[in-house]
């Protein structure tokens, strides 16, 4: 496991992104709700909140690629310890337990009727897509060592 | 904020990239060229070690007056 320690212009930089994603979301959240008072539903609840997240998760990653504020200058490398260890043995025990549960009870769970399951796959790769090509502009855009 | 040349001038007298530089500080290449440039403001820790990697005074380096005031 290694430990991603960031220098002081990155951690700046993440913070300030931080406080900008945060009222984006805000802000989002302000407009759907004043949009649903006003009886406009772009999308169910709670998929619109999703989708808000997702929206200002894209904005916070993409601002840290182009940043420079994703991967810090040294990677120290960190040992696993027995407690973590100990927290990844249970958090799998936990994951098998409840797949195995939702899988042998699948009867009674009702099943969804609409199409937000899609629409949510739909805006999750048009994420990653969006983290793609920052990527792609900041590799081009930078680069260049100055001697 | 100008560009602080005499960092630059130090560093070229070393023979060290910003990368070198980087590496000795501890910080990323980013980091040492938005100094160099005059678009980040580095914290005194972050001078100090900037000026003990290149065999330099925190006055030589980071001090304004009215000689440096325009580098």
């Amino acid at each position: 496991m290694k430990k991603i320690e960031f220098d002081e212009l990155q951690q700046s930089r993440r913070y300030k992104y931080g406080y900008q994603s945060f009222i984006l979301l805000s802000f989002l959240i302000l407009i759907d709700t004043i949009l649903y008072s006003f009886g406009f539903i772009w999308v169910k609840h709670p998929t619109n909140t999703f989708i808000i997240l997702l929206v200002g998760s894209t904005y916070f990653i993409s601002r840290c690629i182009l940043g420079d504020a994703v991967v810090g200058p040294k990677e120290i490398p960190r040992q696993m310890t027995a407690k973590t260890a100990a927290v990844v043995l249970l958090t799998m025990v936990v994951a098998i337990l409840i797949v195995g549960y939702l899988i042998s009870h699948r009867s009674i769970i009702p099943s969804s009727t609409d199409n937000d399951g899609s629409v949510m796959g739909v805006v999750a790769l048009g994420m990653w897509v969006v983290l793609g090509i920052v990527y792609l502009i900041k590799r081009i855009r930078g680069g260049k060592v100055e001697q | 904020m100008s560009k602080n040349l005499r960092l630059k001038s130090a560093r070229a007298a070393m023979d060290m990239s910003q990368k070198d530089v980087a590496e000795a500080v501890g910080v990323t290449r980013q980091t040492m060229n938005a100094i160099e440039n005059g678009d980040y403001n580095p914290s005194v820790n972050l001078c100090i070690a900037i000026c003990r990697a290149l065999g330099k005074t925190l006055d030589q380096l980071f001090w304004e007056d009215e000689i440096n005031e325009k580098n």
